[in-house]
């Protein structure tokens, strides 16, 4: 049995009897497990004490010398015991223990505290004060109409780049006179890193979709100027996969890698502009383009299909 | 980056540019800087895509990038700059107030296009001008560069940093990325360009809509065959200019607030204040925490012209002015007639506290924000002085102290009596922290402006297909006036449109209007709070 006597047992600071578990200082020293112990335990721990009257004669603190250890806490609610302290409930007797002056926080003794609250806050919770209505003026008036403004001009600057949908399973009619038409951009090569420019690797690229609008525009190139880029897109094709296998065989070393983008992308810097122009070639002028030249051509066209 | 950040970041980039583009800024503002492998790899994306992505991004001044060694360039996203759009609005309306209507389309272009040459922004902004002016007339070129150099001499744009020319004679591969340099004094310098030319009106007749899929859309470098005469020269909206405006614009009017209800000369008190802050605008940097002192005599020459008052009326509002308890304009000397300084730390602080207390007050009642007042001014109270200075109940007081406690506008300073921190023997006092008081509004606020974007989302797709319908019923409208028709085929048009769904289309916009507005008032909110921050954290 551990000796609560002598002075080397209990720290030269005496409780009032409400000290703290940590402040009980162990025959060895500072004991972690009885100082950590629960709370409640040391009620337990008082038990024991008074139970040996001799250790007590030991005391000599003029204090408590003499005086019997009572257990003088206070009454606690138990849900507020059991949230700090599961075990405390249970061994302080059945009343609770605080391990502080609750005075100090401005509680008093007995008093009722506000139940325990365990789940998360409401999502929606009721406010007691309804928000301040809000700013109305000249300014906030303008503000709003510019913001409203503002969202339906980005989205239609070439700077929206817009998901590629997926197909969808009847082409609606509608979808055709409701496209939007965007100017193209082509950023400052000269101020961006020479990664960035786009690579010519196949014909059918995610670029297309995006240079489609584009390649409307200067869709109307002569037939013999569009047979002649063919076979230069033919022959740089074969440059091309060759390009793609070096790259595919190098692997990860990412400076190899951005060694060949920029030999090939200097190579290419000055024909990207001309095959920007060459998007869908095969087939601009011998099929109807959406959009393109509506009213004229297709009257040409449909003579014979009125009925 | 806190979560709340990224999701309003994500909500705004995905808003202004689409869903690829988001991706990719959401990536690199979780991440950090990466090179451009990486991010395809990481986001799943084609590298074609992230390459346009990051493209339209550095455009906007969204993304930098950074050489590092062995050649890699790694890419960085800016937070906060991505916050900004947010008050797109806010600078635009700005500009109309100071500049009117060019000023505004000038400001409006660039922040939609990031940067510009100066010879673009004329153009396209003389274009706009013509379209709204009457038939005949058209807007001058010359009219719109005179704006835009009024608005580079005031700094509210700056030319972006630019690519050094370098001599040809340069050995070895080029360079992976340009190194961009900026020197301060270049930073304003408008290029002597000679923009002769008038705006051109679009037309809009028929005969024009089908030459215009060709015509209209030429590619943006081959259209011009003629040289552009300043060439590489990109200017951009200076973000940080208009942030010292609007911060002028709360002094004064907090000033106004103030003082200006009890004098029977209307504003005096924040005219004085405005004229002080008009002649530290460009000699003090925005950051500095006083601007610099200012002779009465000075001040009074610089007067606005309509005032006539006398240098001794003056004398008296500025002692009047330095005296306030709110300390917003401080004496530093005596020498020419009294040297003046506006504290803009404290002016900064005491506007930020204020923004507290309103919200302490709207949401708790005056009575808390009585609590928090006095807590604020005493700095260190004890549970029992709060009830006794306050005058309110104990009970009350409590519960109001613990409520304000775990919203995290109040804390909790511990001062222990003995070494071993005992509960029993330990002083809690409440304090205010204000910084971090502020830093928690401030994320409030964040997360406020994600949810009001997205219900505002939710509302417009629930409605998408009301929505459409009434886009279509008001095209055939208008091709139908355009064409010279009847009054009762429009009204058979209009009904198109049945009463419950024009009551729905009613409320839709009503939402919307209010989400809108709400959202522009939540960024002044920020604005304030944000600008107390920085200041707060440059002192330290």
């Amino acid at each position: 049995m551990e000796e609560y006597g002598a002075c080397q047992g209990l720290k030269s600071s005496w409780p009032s009897g409400r000290g703290l578990a940590r402040e009980w200082v162990g025959p060895t020293g500072w004991d972690r497990n009885k100082a950590l112990r629960p709370r409640g335990g040391r009620s337990a721990v008082l038990q024991r004490w008074n139970a040996y009257p001799s250790a007590r004669a030991f005391c000599l603190h003029p204090f408590l010398a003499g005086r019997h250890f009572g257990c003088t806490v206070l009454p606690k609610p138990r849900d507020l015991v059991s949230r700090t302290n599961p075990m405390a409930g249970s061994q302080g007797r059945g009343r609770a223990a605080y391990t502080f002056n609750i005075e100090a926080v401005g509680f008093g003794r007995g008093e009722k505290l506000p139940d325990v609250v365990l789940k998360p806050p409401p999502l929606f919770p009721d406010t007691d004060y309804k928000p301040v209505p809000l700013k109305a003026g000249e300014g906030e008036d303008y503000m709003l109409a510019l913001k409203q403004e503002l969202r339906e001009t980005m989205k239609r600057m070439p700077y929206y780049i817009e998901t590629p949908e997926e197909k969808q399973d009847i082409e609606r009619y509608s979808k055709r006179y409701m496209k939007v038409y965007k100017e193209e951009w082509i950023p400052d090569w000269r101020r961006l890193p020479r990664e960035m420019m786009p690579r010519k690797k196949c014909k059918k690229g995610p670029k297309s979709e995006k240079v489609k609008d584009m390649g409307k525009g200067a869709s109307l190139t002569n037939t013999a100027d569009v047979l002649k880029k063919i076979e230069e897109l033919e022959k740089r094709g074969d440059g091309e996969k060759s390009d793609e296998e070096n790259e595919e065989k190098e692997g990860g070393k990412e400076k190899s890698q951005e060694g060949d983008e920029e030999d090939d992308a200097a190579a290419e810097q000055e024909e990207y502009d001309e095959e920007e122009q060459e998007e869908e070639n095969d087939y601009i002028n011998s099929y109807f383009e959406d959009g393109d030249d509506f009213g004229a051509d297709s009257d040409d066209n449909m003579d014979e299909a009125t009925y | 980056m806190t979560q709340a950040e990224i999701k309003l970041c994500s909500l705004l980039l995905q808003e202004h540019f689409g869903e690829i583009v988001e991706k990719i800024g959401v990536h690199l503002i979780r991440t950090g800087s990466q090179p451009l492998r990486v991010i395809a790899h990481d986001t799943g994306t084609s590298l074609d895509q992230v390459k346009k992505a990051l493209c339209v991004l550095i455009q906007h001044n969204l993304v930098i990038y950074q050489v590092h060694k062995r050649g890699v360039v790694e890419y960085e996203a800016q937070c906060s700059r991505v916050l900004r759009m947010l008050r797109y609005p806010r600078y635009i309306y700005t500009a109309k107030t100071l500049y009117s209507d060019t000023g505004e389309l000038i400001v409006e272009e660039l922040l939609l296009n990031g940067k510009m040459t100066m010879s673009a922004v004329v153009k396209k902004v003389a274009d706009r001008l013509t379209e709204t002016m009457e038939d005949g007339k058209t807007m001058d070129y010359a009219e719109v560069s005179n704006t835009f150099v009024r608005l580079a001499d005031t700094h509210f744009v700056q030319r972006c940093p630019w690519v050094p020319a370098t001599e040809n004679s340069d050995p070895g591969p080029p360079p992976p990325a340009p190194i961009l340099v900026i020197s301060e004094k270049d930073m304003y310098l408008v290029p002597k360009l000679s923009l002769i030319g008038k705006g051109k009106r679009r037309r809009s007749s028929d005969e024009d809509a089908a030459g215009e899929p060709k015509a209209k859309r030429p590619k943006y470098g081959t259209d011009n065959k003629e040289p552009i005469p300043d060439d590489g020269i990109y200017w951009q909206a200076n973000l940080d200019r208009f942030h010292q405006h609007f911060r002028d614009q709360a002094i004064v009017s907090a000033v106004a607030n103030r003082m200006d209800q009890f004098t029977f000369q209307t504003q005096t008190s924040s005219e004085v204040v405005r004229t002080m802050l008009r002649m530290s605008e460009i000699t003090t940097p925005s950051t500095d925490p006083f601007t610099q002192p200012l002779s009465s005599n000075e001040i009074f020459r610089s007067l606005p012209v309509g005032y006539n008052i006398s240098k001794q009326v003056l004398d008296q509002y500025l002692t009047l002015l330095a005296d306030d308890p709110l300390e917003f304009v401080g004496k530093s000397g005596d020498s020419g007639g009294g040297m003046y300084v506006i504290n803009l730390h404290k002016a900064l602080g005491s506007l930020a506290t204020a923004t507290l207390e309103s919200v302490v007050q709207e949401r708790f009642g005056s009575r808390c924000a009585r609590i928090f007042r006095l807590v604020l001014q005493k700095k260190h109270l004890e549970q029992k002085q709060v009830e006794d200075f306050a005058m309110i109940p104990a009970k009350e007081a409590k519960d109001m102290l613990y409520k304000m406690l775990s919203g995290n506008f109040i804390s909790l300073q511990e001062i222990p009596k003995t070494p071993d921190h005992a509960p029993s023997r330990t002083f809690y006092l409440y304090t205010v922290n204000i910084l971090s008081a502020a830093r928690m509004l401030l994320h409030r606020c964040y997360k406020s402006i994600a949810n009001l974007i997205e219900r505002r989302q939710f509302e417009t797709k629930e409605n998408k297909r009301l929505l459409e319908k009434s886009q279509r019923v008001e095209a055939i409208i208008a091709s139908m006036q355009a064409t010279g028709a009847e009054e009762v085929q429009l009204q058979e048009i209009e009904e198109m449109i049945t009463a419950p769904e024009r009551q729905q289309l009613e409320t839709l916009k009503r939402n919307v209007n209010k989400l809108d507005a709400s959202e522009i008032q939540v960024d002044e909110t920020i604005f304030l709070l944000e600008s107390y921050i920085e200041s707060t954290m440059k002192r330290q």
